[in-house]
């Protein structure tokens, strides 16, 4: 392997390329957490109705107490 | 006597080489690998099914190869045409063409790069994006491990070969089989059998490849750190994210339109709630056809005269070199971070950046597993993993425009 071959052209490339990728995944990573906060000032600017809200979901408490029960009748 | 000579020379046999028998062990040798093994059998079966076929020799006369698109007849710098009467009575001149064969027909897909993202569409249909949503530092990881895609560019042009394949060959690094495939048939297609065949090669060996890297790179404590649950994320953040992310990647990287635009189209057709259906279609039955129609033609186009060349060695070498890298590079990563951040991240994790989803976050598990047997971290893991993918494709974008004329 002749790493003084390489010309300078193609070590930028590659520099400005790993540069590119890291910017870009940054972008998004910051996008990704102001997003939230994004939505919330734009939930409190255009508020969903409340027909559209989704159901009140109690199926995680729901698993939790069916665990419960088998587990304490499982070790009894 | 004479019959039986004209006959023997119709057969395979007459143009069997030394090369077509090892390339045919070698397809064997990928069925019985997925088959007894289970590795990546939805990939090897096809691509070993598809390395038998391309090596059975015929006579050229033929053309039955995947370099068999059809073609139109030129004599003498002009195209032939042929006098047709039409149902009505009237002539008229048609142009004269060879029409392709099978196999060249379904390597149009390969050879011009429309399989690749298709599979994208699946993949994105049936990839969940919440975990790097509820953690989007992890998403640097991803980031980080393409380090592997830069540097093996490098090493391939310092081994001599030209711009555009060293590009092709780099990409292996991102642990990405379309992506690998699309960059190959726009850059190098000479190549293209190679880089898919080491490409693959080298995601089913993940669970070989990383751990051993994996420990040599973090300390017993490091492999221990627990990491806080993921958030729950809303189904707006899921729905806003792929317009965003592909708006993002595109205007830095417009040469990953396609795939980055496939991924994120299927992505959206899942978290909208609305396309169901096609959500659906898209990361069961049609990225199933592509799979197959894609690793069969792969197989094919590696006829022995073209695979079994010094360069294939040098391609496989590199991926090697390539996928240690990338590793290499997301861990260390990793550990940069924690010298930052108050919450620290299990180092491991940065290992899952190499974008061969979902095998090397399954990989953290196992090894995280081994030193914590309650330390989970494969939802963890998965965000590096998708983000991976993300930054392979931008990378390929940056290749193809930069070493495109």
């Amino acid at each position: 392997m002749d790493f003084n071959s390489i010309d300078t052209e193609y070590l930028q490339l590659a520099m400005t390329g790993m540069t590119v990728v890291f910017a870009a995944l940054t972008l998004i990573a910051v996008f990704i957490y102001s997003l939230p906060r994004v939505l919330a000032v734009i939930e409190g600017i255009f508020p969903t109705p409340p027909h559209q809200l989704p159901p009140e979901n109690d199926e995680d408490e729901r698993a939790a107490a069916v665990g419960f029960v088998l587990h304490h009748h499982r070790t009894q | 006597m004479e019959n039986f000579r004209q006959f023997f020379e119709t057969t395979g046999f007459a143009y069997l080489e030394p090369g077509n028998v090892i390339m045919i062990v070698i397809g064997i040798t990928f069925i019985t690998l997925a088959i007894r093994k289970h590795y990546e059998p939805l990939l090897l079966v096809p691509i070993g099914m598809g390395i038998i076929v391309g090596n059975i020799p015929f006579s050229k006369d033929m053309q039955l190869g995947v370099d068999n698109q059809g073609a139109i007849l030129v004599e003498d710098g002009r195209v032939l045409t042929k006098s047709v009467e039409d149902s009505d009575g009237t002539k008229s001149e048609r142009v004269r063409s060879r029409p392709g064969s099978v196999l060249g027909y379904l390597y149009f897909g390969v050879s011009h790069g429309v399989f690749p993202p298709l599979i994208f569409l699946g993949i994105g249909a049936m990839t969940d994006f919440s975990t790097m949503l509820s953690n989007p530092k992890l998403v640097l990881l991803g980031a980080a491990a393409q380090i592997g895609v830069f540097l093996t560019f490098l090493g391939a042009l310092s081994l001599g070969f030209q711009p555009e394949q060293a590009g092709a060959i780099g990409i292996i690094g991102g642990a990405d089989g379309p992506t690998a495939i699309f960059l190959s048939a726009k850059l190098a297609p000479g190549l293209l059998g190679a880089i898919a065949i080491a490409a693959y090669s080298y995601m089913a060996l993940v669970p070989v490849i990383q751990p051993p890297i994996m420990k040599l790179l973090t300390t017993k404590n490091e492999r221990k750190i627990r990491m806080k649950p993921p958030r729950e994320v809303s189904k707006a953040e899921r729905i806003v994210f792929p317009i965003a992310a592909f708006l993002i990647c595109t205007l830095l990287a417009p040469g990953a339109l396609v795939l980055i635009g496939m991924l994120f189209f299927g992505n959206l057709l899942k978290e909208c709630g609305v396309t169901e259906r096609l959500a659906q279609t898209a990361r069961t039955s049609m990225i199933d056809i592509v799979t197959i129609l894609l690793g069969f033609s792969v197989g094919a186009s590696t006829a022995a005269r073209d695979f079994l060349q010094r360069e294939s060695l040098s391609i496989f070498a590199l991926g090697a070199v390539a996928f240690a890298i990338a590793t290499a590079g997301g861990i260390l990563f990793a550990k940069v971070m924690n010298l930052f951040l108050k919450e620290k991240i299990n180092p491991l994790v940065g290992a899952a950046g190499v974008s061969a989803v979902p095998d090397s976050a399954r990989v953290v598990e196992m090894v995280g597993l081994q030193e914590d047997s309650e330390n989970h971290l494969l939802m963890h893991a998965m965000a590096p993993n998708v983000a991976g993918v993300l930054g392979s494709a931008v990378a390929a974008g940056i290749f193809w425009s930069a070493l495109t004329n």
